[in-house]
């Protein structure tokens, strides 16, 4: 049985709902109907417009659609959905959402997203910049640089799996009226970069992105990269697998003296590596003991090894037919996977 | 008023970051968290700082330490002594949740495996957070959170256009903040599904670097077409335009417009309506680099269009108005806290007990919850079993 087999749970955005909101609500979506509840979300007579946000599939169907919706139901919602809502255990909803229709009737365990708790107009973008995020990342000399994919969005979407499990968790207590928990993007952000802040408070220099000088950063191997890390526990095992004398030298002898030759240490390091093969860096990494780690694309983890032994990848399963793989939630729970449910079919009939 | 958690008890072996802040958000959330450390061995975080930072709040608890362990109790038991794994295993007895980021194979040296630790406890919620896995064949593999980003696919879709993958690095180490917002919740799943059937007992298996493929998980489908989608700097296909452009006063200022917004760009920069993307990219680098970044952020969102001013961690500490509802709480001597990534209660967020020094609460744990008398736990403390601390 699914730990969350029996609960129902409601997506649903008001129409001025940003990209960002639907994003990180769909996440939150995806991760309950894979550990077992019942999740619709309100599909409009056109579709979902996650339906047509890149990166596409060979067949040519959105594969985020794809990614977040495995498993839910499609529905047509009503044009109040307020009594909809209520009939759930649990709704996921964006600010506008909760400001037009949740008023007053009864409300189940709800999260309401946002992209700041105050101010105006947003992206996912201009809140990694609000959040200090986007300053940590990138060279020095160049733009600050985002991460990839849609991680202001996900990892508030994780936020809210969080806040409204424990919201659920009240309701299943019986502890009073089902509570609100309120998730943004930018608190979300700002939690995750809590150790710019704390230090920005504390120092005169807060960290800010280094480029060639940083201490874990990108190098060049034979045949593509590997992410330089280590602590500096890790420092003699390191300097024995370059292998180049100069390591030795006093400019390199103390972490702060490393940090001060940021540069000169990092050119040193990915010469001495840049013989190696990245499959021959993940050997000797794992030999060795050391934080090292060749940077795959998702097509080579679709056959990474480790992944494959693990069963990570299941098919997503689309109205037409399986159309790729993809990772499936990353937990194994009393030994077994949650293999995602197939992605809905345009919604065509209206709720009853 | 009650919280999600009250009632449950939790054995923290949890280190560093991805464990410790997993249990923090659960002593957040109500359960009552028992930080287990060693006189061998403590939290390496004790001993962490910043590279610019001095031990804030003294040699014992840094400010980091603090942000990852406030609301616990903490114990030192050496586990590696047989009456020392009896303690601890009369703790798992009594408690629902057990809770680790140890290297995998640690905790089974010790002599606490999960069957040993299911004799002990049969209902017992058993979360394990590790970077690889706990099986596979790199479930060996040292991992620090950048370490994923490279293993994860996620440094593969992050760098400048036709540049390099690039990693989040040491100082925000991206996968180990966000591996707590997951594994929380799992607990939490846990804990709902046994107040719902009134049965424990579940084995959880948190994979950092599989919680970073996650959150590309739409890459993977992708990838299928034979070529996985290249880094594209700050650009992206859902938006028309979107950068970091260089203000008068040489702030970065990130700006994302819409193609329904691309007609007020056009006007504020006073482009032609037919304007190609890279002209309106020229113009409106141009037309930032003349003003200061707030009267241009202003003028962008006078207009409908997302921009911001990229703040640094010093930038945000200074305030000016407070940038966060949640994510920050203050000490009583005024020191910044990490709280919370959401808000369930409406009140402002309280350190409900600061980060606990070693050994602390060892008497009274070992009391109170393990059942031991006085007289065995100053035997105890005497042969170095335990180690307890006035609090």
């Amino acid at each position: 049985m699914k730990p969350l087999e029996g609960i129902r749970v409601i997506e649903v955005y008001g129409p001025d709902a940003a990209l960002a909101l639907r994003l990180a609500g769909s996440l939150t979506g995806r991760i309950l109907a894979d550990l077992g509840a019942q999740v619709s979300f309100g599909e409009p007579p056109e579709g979902d417009v996650l339906r047509r946000v890149p990166p596409f599939t060979a067949g040519g169907g959105s594969a985020t659609f794809a990614f977040l919706s495995a498993g839910k139901h499609a529905i047509r919602l009503p044009d109040d959905p307020a009594q909809l809502i209520a009939a759930h255990d649990g709704a996921i909803i964006d600010a506008g959402g909760f400001a037009r229709w949740c008023g007053q009737a009864a409300l189940p365990a709800m999260a309401v997203l946002s992209m700041a708790s105050h101010g105006a107009h947003a992206s996912e973008f201009t809140v990694l910049a609000l959040s200090g995020v986007l300053d940590i990342v990138g060279d020095p000399e160049r733009e600050p640089l985002r991460l990839g994919g849609h991680q202001a969005a996900y990892s508030a979407g994780l936020s809210a799996f969080t806040g409204l499990l424990a919201a659920l968790c009240l309701a299943r207590a019986g502890a009073g009226a089902p509570r609100t928990v309120h998730v943004n993007l930018l608190d979300t952000l700002l939690w995750i970069n809590w150790k710019s802040v704390i230090a920005g408070q504390v120092a005169a220099n807060s960290p800010s992105r280094q480029g060639r000088a940083a201490e874990w950063q990108v190098l060049g191997c034979a045949d593509g990269w590997l992410a330089l890390v280590y602590q500096a526990t890790d420092w003699p095992a390191l300097c024995d697998l370059v292998g180049d004398p100069r390591l030795h030298e006093e400019r390199f002898a103390t972490v702060a003296a490393r940090r001060e030759n940021g540069r000169e240490l990092a050119a040193l390091i990915e010469a001495g590596l840049s013989h190696h093969t990245r499959d021959e860096i993940r050997s000797l990494a794992l030999a060795r003991r050391l934080p090292l780690g060749p940077v795959w694309s998702p097509a080579e983890l679709l056959q990474d090894r480790h992944y494959l032994s693990r069963g990570v990848f299941f098919p997503a399963i689309m109205p037409e037919g399986a159309a790729g793989m993809m990772p499936s939630l990353p937990v194994v729970w009393n030994g077994a996977r949650f293999a995602p449910g197939p992605v809905p079919a345009l919604a065509t009939v209206q709720h009853a | 008023m009650r919280k999600p958690l009250e009632g449950c008890r939790i054995v923290d072996f949890g280190i560093i970051t991805a464990g410790a802040a997993t249990s923090a958000l659960l002593a957040d959330l109500g359960a009552d968290v028992i930080k287990v450390e060693s006189p061998t061995y403590r939290d390496p975080f004790r001993a962490w700082s910043s590279d610019s930072m001095s031990l804030e709040g003294g040699p014992e608890c840094p400010a980091f330490f603090r942000s990852n362990n406030r609301g616990k109790r903490g114990i030192s038991i050496d586990l590696k002594q047989p009456r020392g794994r009896e303690a601890a295993l009369r703790l798992v007895g009594r408690s629902h949740v057990v809770l680790d980021n140890f290297s995998r194979g640690v905790l089974e040296r010790l002599g606490l495996d999960a069957e040993t630790m299911r004799r002990a406890n049969p209902d017992i919620i058993l979360l394990s957070i590790s970077g690889q896995g706990a099986a596979g064949p790199d479930a060996k593999q040292i991992s620090y959170g950048s370490t994923l980003e490279a293993v994860g696919g996620l440094a593969w879709l992050t760098g400048y256009a036709g540049g390099p993958p690039v990693v989040s690095g040491r100082d925000l180490n991206y996968p180990d903040q966000i591996v707590s917002l997951f594994a929380a919740g799992v607990v939490l799943a846990a804990w709902l599904q046994r107040q719902g059937v009134g049965m424990g007992g579940a084995a959880l298996d948190v994979c950092q670097r599989e919680l970073t493929s996650f959150l590309v998980g739409e890459a993977f489908l992708a990838a299928e077409e034979g070529e996985a989608p290249a880094r594209s700097g700050n650009a992206v296909p859902e938006f028309a335009v979107q950068g970091c452009y260089r203000s008068g006063d040489g702030l970065w200022v990130a700006v994302t417009v819409e193609e329904a917004a691309l007609h007020a760009l056009g006007a504020l920069l006073g482009t032609a309506e037919d304007a190609a993307l890279a002209t309106l990219d020229a113009a409106l680098a141009a037309w930032m680099s003349g003003a200061d970044a707030a009267t241009r952020v202003a003028a962008l969102s006078a207009s409908g269009i997302a921009a911001a001013a990229v703040r640094s961690g010093g930038d945000l500490a200074a305030g000016g108005a407070p940038s966060w509802d949640h994510a920050f709480g203050v000490t009583p001597e005024g020191a910044l806290i990490k709280a919370l990534p959401f808000r369930i209660d409406p009140a402002p967020f309280t350190m409900a007990r600061d980060a606990p020094a070693v050994g602390q609460h060892t008497a009274a744990v070992l009391h109170e919850i393990a059942g031991y008398e006085e007289a065995e736990i100053l035997d105890m403390a005497a042969r170095g079993i335990i180690e307890c601390r006035e609090g």
